[in-house]
This record gives C-alpha cells, structure tokens and sequence, in this order.
C-alpha cells in the first residue's frame, strides 16, 4: 500500500456505509476466484474468458489469472484474440499503472502477433503501442513498467528490420557496464523469453528504418529531458541509446552500429556537455544531470583513443572551470553539494591524465572534500574514505 | 574494481552502537502495537468480508513470509510460534501455518502458489520455502516428498541463452526471479542444479552506469532491484564483480533530507527502502556511508501509534509490507538491539536471506560479504559467510 492517508483511510472504514460495501466487493471477489479456479478445470473459454476479465479490470495484479486466461486463449481455434487482449490489458493498467501481470501479458501477445502478422500490418500495430506508451508516460514520467514496455516495442521494431543480431560481446572499460558493440540487446533486454525470432538479413533499406527508429527514440529522450530535467529514466535510456550513436561533421546526432570514430566521441561529448552545463547552472541541486555527467566522463574514456589526449585535457579543464564558478558563485544554504562533487570528479580525471598544474588541482579537491564534508555531513564517511585514500596513494 | 580475498579480523565483541535519537519528537518503537498488529492480520484478512484480504489474496504467502519475520525479530521463536499458528493451529484458525503452505504446493508446475489452487511461482516458491526454514519444517516428510519437484521447477526456470530466470513457465524474466531462484536452491541445497557462473553473469548484465542494476538489461536501475541482484551475486559468490564503491555512493544518494531512503534520484521516500537499501549496504560493507540515526527516525515516525504496524511514509496508512520491512530496516541500523529494551532478547535478520540470522547459521546457508577498508570488523550476524575486502578507485 502505497501514499494512503491514514486518517482518510480509517475514516472511510470507520463508516458503516462504506464498510458494507467494501465487504459485499470482498465476498463477490471471493466468490469470481472461487469460480474461476474451478472453471480451469473445465476448459471452458466461453464462461472463463469474460469472467477473467471481469476480475482483471477490478484487480490487474493476479499472476495466476493471467495464466489461466492465456491458457484458454491457447485452446481457442479462433485466435483472432488481438484487440480483446489489448482493451483488457490497458483497462487493467489503467486501474493500475504498476501491474506486472498486465504489462507482461501484453508483452505476451504482441510478441505472438509480431511471428505471424504481416511486417506492415505489425508497424501501423506498433505506432499505436508507442502511442500508448506517449500517454502512461505522460501520466507519470518516472514508470519504469512503461519505459521497459517502450523498449520491448522498440526490440519488436528493430525485429522486424533484422536489427537485433546477437554478435560479440565487448566488457567496456572499468567493467562496471556490459554492452554488445553492435546490437541493440543493451537497449532493449530480453523481457521475454523469445518466441521463434525471424532473422532477416541487414539490407540498406531496413539499415535506414533502424536509423530512424533509434532517432526517434533518442529525439523522445530529448522531448521528455527537456520538459523536465529530472526525468532519470530519460537519461538513463539517453544513456543506453548513446553507445548506438554517432556525432560526426556538426550534424548532431545520428544513430549508428559500427563502432565510433575519435571525431564522433568529441563532437557528442561537447554536444551533451552544453546540454549538462546549462541544466547544471538551471537546477544545481537536482542530482540528475550530476550522474549523467559522471557516466559521460567514462564514456568518453572508454570510447576514447589516445591520439585524442590534446582535447580530452582541455576539454576536462574548461569544465573545471566552469564547476568551479558554479560552486563559488552559489550562496545558497545547501552549499552546492552536487556542483562540488561533479568539479572533483572532474579534477580527479584531470590529475590522472595530466601533469599540468597537478598540485593546484590535489590541493582544490582537498579543499573539496573539506566543505563536501561540512555540506552533507550526512555522507562524511564516504568523504573521509576518499580524503584517507587520496593520502596513500596520491595519483601518478 | 578489484576486490581480493583475505581473512579481515573479526571482532567478535563489536556490536554496533547507535544513539537513541535525543531529539523530543521522536516517537519511540511500539513492539507492543506491532505485535498485536500482526497477530490480529490473519484473521482479519481471512475474513471474506475484509476488502484488503480479497485485493492481497493472489499474494498471501508473501504476507505470511513477511509477518512471522517481523514477529521474529519482536518474540521469541516459541511465541511466535504460538501466536501465528506456525507448526500446529491457533485458536478459530483451523490448520497450521505450515500446513496452509503445504496446501499451497501447486503439482501442475512443482512450484508454490501465492494461494490454495494458484499457479506456481518462484516469488511465491521462495516465500513458502523461508516459511519452512523458518518453522524447522524443511524436514517435514510431506514437504521431502515434494522437494526434488520443487528443485526442478525451480531450476527449470533458468533460460540456456543467457542464464537468466522467468517467474513461471510463461517467460516473463526479472532479476527478482534470479534472486528468488538462487536463494530457494540454496537453502534446498540445490545450488548445484543451475549454472551459478551464467546466474550472476545475467545480473551483471544489467548493470547500469550508475552501478545500480534493473529489472532486466536495458533497465533503469531501481534500489528494490539492487537488492535481488547483490544478494543473488552474495549468494553465488561473485560481489568481485561489483563497483560497490561507486553502487554504494548512489545507494548513499538514495538518503533524502527526511532521512528516510527513496528508490531512484528524485523520487519520495519510503520505509520499504529501508530494507532493499540497508541490506545492500549491509552486504557491501557501507552502512556508515548514510546517515543511520536520521534513517531511525524516520522509520519510528512511520509507526501507527494507535493500531501497530508501519507505513510507507509519515502519517500513510500501515500495511504488512512496510511494517516487515521498517522492522528489518530498523534490525540492519542495530537499532532494534541497541535502542529498544524488549527486542534486545530476539534475532537479528540477516541481509541476504532475509531470514533471522540464527535460521541461517542453523542451515549452514553460503554467500559472501565485503567490507569497505582493510581492517573493518564484521558485524557478529554475518561471519559465517566468505568476506571480501574492497580495493578502492573512487579517483578512477
Ligand atoms: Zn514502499
């Protein structure tokens, strides 16, 4: 039970109007589920079907239910069953958002749609899922059921175009995340176990429908992170999208599956740094675009080659730069935590790659730490960890 | 990160010590009201009048799970024995506990359902086989001739692509399900019937740049999900393969100025994160890296005071869900021990199988911890698992 106000709540038991009709909706539901068990035995879809739905409208959340439904559905010689299945399954998430058994299911007849229905037929059917997916998200923005959802559409889509092709798998960098270089298994996941998966073959027009599939998707991530700049789950998917990406000759982003040049990592970084830096200077306490930073700076490492050294330095120093005078130019009582740690972390890359003003930059993060610890004490731990380890093994 | 093996000192006599909060505001713990709220759940919710029994029937066996940990952690194993009917029936309950989760045993699958005559499920399998490590019935003779079917369902559910779990034999897959399969087969003693390696290699796949971990690849990191992929990475031994530093600062983040914890940046707080966060930080070796007397206060202000049991938030409506989880939360900050004179007596839970550490001692149940820095004692409630010492890079 969640955001429930207590006095409300007993409030509303309390009258003995209100009881009785909650304890008649107890017993009628007791006695749908005493009949809907003992129908299964039976196998009879005429009387099953629309009792199960009766009972999923009212309460989308009994896994058992669902099973039982798509039994009877397996049993049926008529399996036109499409559009009953989806009025059931967005009625069940209307009454509630989160049901894991309502998302599931119809996760289940999508992917069953999508093995025997024509590829044009399943785009137009597709283009009304994400539709969907527009509205719930709009209704609540952070339903990670929903965003899970958007991306299993868009691993039917891709399906469709040949676009999900299990190649190498590549461990990046520090190894704190996995990603397959030329696939989009890292977008999308299996959230189902796979239903016989057709294999086409990339040709050149299916290549541009993957292109453009993936710039809508990383155009929705713009969409939604402008409109609210703490929407994590859009930075998070805009993070799972940039491995796909390409930034080449100035013309922003463009989806790619090959592996990226030096020219491109640049021109995304500078991209999503000015992006980063005007939220940072809008909404310093948010700590969104805080973690959105810090995986930036390991992207570029892991996507970086050493030639690039002569604008990575650089391109560290003038984000110091700019955090610094974030951070002294705040005055606020919360003392700018977020601004502090993201100039840390920036000076720490810097003192790693760079012997260029080295001793300034130990002595600033010292400082940092310092008033990182009389800003949220709360963390101190933490903080005293880093300032202990930074004492014994300063960085080469 | 690297992590290395290493026998840490243990210091047997340590015993986290917390402040009772001094300030005047803070309610104390009513282990008296949450007592009787528990002991009076069932039989309001057996009730076929009750309206929250009818919406939480597909589920029972989760809430059963849930009150009699709580109450372990409040009485004495006897009593609660006594009070919930656990080994032989309570006055007006006609059969046991132990019994009821035997009846809830479904053939059609060999796993456990949330109810009489539901499907098998693992998150209701993992459920109904605590209840039985919990009432020392793992021994009962109805219960070994159901275990080899039990294993089965359980290790059937692993997928050969890429080592991952589905709930049941519909394939809807979840790092939960890991979780539950993993734990269900340790405490069987069945661990050896699926592949640990591909297990943990799925979990880690999942991992996001944050450190924290979703429900499958591609999804956003969510601390309740955090907690199935570090117990099952506990239980198969690997945490060598986490970057706890940096998943710790961001479960550290998760501390909002209420003191409580919320699930993802920018999101409210709530008691259940107590449990799925402390534990974590439990297991890694960081609880100190939050605040834990503000974390205890905010637990005690989501008490009812009048009717027992805990709430989501402050002044919400109390549920078993959140009062398991405010009470465990409470157990992991030592609160329970240190600050409250008539829980001093009972167990302590332990993080990974969230069960009472003695059950655990008792079946020998294997996993690993870590410690933060060389020299960190580890807490009494978990040395009988393998510990890890952490290598930090927080400059990296
Ligand atoms: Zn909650």
């Amino acid at each position: 039970m969640h955001g429930r106000k207590r006095t409300e709540y007993k409030h509303r038991f309390a009258d003995p109007q209100v009881a009785a009709g909650l304890a008649q909706k107890a017993q009628q539901w007791y006695a749908l589920s005493d009949k809907a068990l003992s129908l299964r035995e039976n196998d009879d879809a005429s009387m099953t079907l629309p009792l199960l739905d009766k009972m999923l409208r009212v309460n989308p959340d009994p896994l058992h239910l669902w099973n039982i439904r798509r039994s009877q559905l397996l049993l049926q010689s008529d399996s036109n069953w499409l559009s009953t299945e989806l009025a059931l399954t967005a009625a069940g998430l209307e009454r509630n958002p989160k049901a894991y058994g309502a998302w599931f299911h119809r996760k289940w007849v999508l992917q069953r749609q999508s093995i025997t229905t024509q590829v044009s037929t399943m785009e137009s059917l597709l283009q009304q899922e994400l539709a969907l997916t527009d509205l719930f998200l709009q209704r609540d923005e952070r339903n990670f059921h929903c965003w899970n959802f958007r991306r299993f559409l868009v691993g039917l889509e891709l399906q469709l175009y040949g676009g999900t092709t299990d190649q190498d798998t590549t461990t990046l960098g520090d190894g704190s995340w996995w990603m397959t270089t030329t696939t989009t298994e890292q977008v999308i996941g299996p959230q189902i176990t796979a239903a016989s998966k057709t294999t086409t073959t990339i040709d050149s027009n299916n290549t541009t429908k993957i292109h453009s599939i993936l710039q809508r998707e990383w155009d929705f991530t713009q969409g939604k992170i402008v409109s609210n700049f703490s929407n994590f789950s859009a930075f998070h998917y805009r993070s799972k999208l940039l491995l796909l990406s390409s930034f080449g000759d100035g013309n922003g982003w463009s989806p790619k599956l090959a592996s990226t040049s030096t020219q491109s990592v640049q021109a995304m970084a500078e991209q999503e740094w000015s992006l980063m830096e005007n939220i940072m200077f809008t909404e310093p306490d948010d700590q969104t675009i805080w973690w959105y930073h810090r995986f930036l700076l390991d992207f570029v490492v892991t996507q970086q080659q050493q030639s690039a050294a002569d604008w990575y330095v650089p391109w560290l120093a003038r984000q110091a730069e700019t955090l610094q005078v974030l951070v002294e130019e705040d005055d606020s009582e919360r003392g700018c935590k977020w601004g502090l740690l993201g100039w840390h972390l920036v000076l720490s890359r810097l003192v790693a790659s760079s012997e260029e003003n080295k001793e300034e930059r130990h002595q600033q993060m010292e400082t940092v730490l310092d008033r990182l610890i009389e800003v949220d004490p709360d963390r101190t731990q933490r903080y005293q960890i880093m300032k202990k380890q930074k004492q014994q093994k300063p960085q080469p | 990160m690297t992590t290395t093996s290493s026998s840490t000192s243990i210091d047997k006599t340590q015993k986290v010590s917390l402040q009772v909060p001094t300030t005047t505001d803070v309610p104390p713990f009513f282990a008296g009201l949450h007592t009787s709220y528990i002991a009076g759940l069932a039989e309001k919710l057996d009730a076929k009048t009750s309206y929250e029994g009818a919406v939480t029937e597909h589920l029972r066996m989760s809430g059963v799970y849930w009150s009699l940990t709580a109450l372990s952690l409040l009485k004495s194993p006897e009593e609660v024995d006594v009070i919930m009917g656990l080994t032989a029936p309570t006055a007006g309950r006609p059969i046991s506990i132990v019994d009821w989760v035997l009846q809830c045993y479904d053939n059609r699958s060999g796993g456990f359902g949330g109810n009489i005559g539901h499907d098998g499920h693992l998150l209701y399998t993992l459920s109904a086989i605590q209840i039985l490590a919990l009432a020392d019935r793992l021994q009962d003779e109805r219960f070994l001739n159901l275990k080899e079917s039990v294993i089965d369902f359980v290790a059937a559910r692993q997928q050969p692509t890429d080592g991952s779990f589905t709930g049941d034999e519909w394939g809807e897959i979840d790092t939960r399900f890991t979780y539950c399969a993993l734990s269900s087969l340790s405490i069987l003693k069945a661990l050896d019937r699926v592949n640990v390696t591909q297990a943990a290699d799925f979990i880690l796949s999942c991992r996001n740049f944050d450190g924290g971990f979703g429900c499958t690849i591609g999804a956003e990191s969510h601390a309740g999900q955090v907690f199935t992929c570090v117990g099952a990475l506990s239980i198969a031994k690997s945490l060598h393969k986490l970057d706890a530093d940096l998943l710790g600062w961001w479960l550290a983040e998760r501390q909002c100025d209420s003191g409580g914890l919320n699930g993802r940046p920018e999101k409210q707080a709530d008691v259940c994160y107590s449990w799925w966060i402390l534990s974590v930080l439990s297991i890694t070796g960081r609880v100190s890296w939050i605040n834990r007397d503000k974390l205890a206060t905010f637990i005690l202000k989501c008490q009812d005071d009048e009717d027992g049991g805990i709430a989501d938030r402050p002044d919400d409506m109390a549920d078993i869900f959140h009062t398991f989880f405010g009470i465990s939360g409470l157990s992991l900050l030592g609160h329970l021990h240190a600050a409250i004179p008539e829980c001093a007596p009972f167990r302590q839970i332990d993080p990974v199988y969230a069960l009472p550490t003695d059950v655990v001692q008792k079946l020998g149940l294997q996993g690993q911890i870590m410690v933060a820095q060389e020299g960190d004692s580890v807490e009494e409630r978990l040395q009988q698992y393998d510990t890890l010492t952490s290598q930090h890079k927080l400059f990296q």
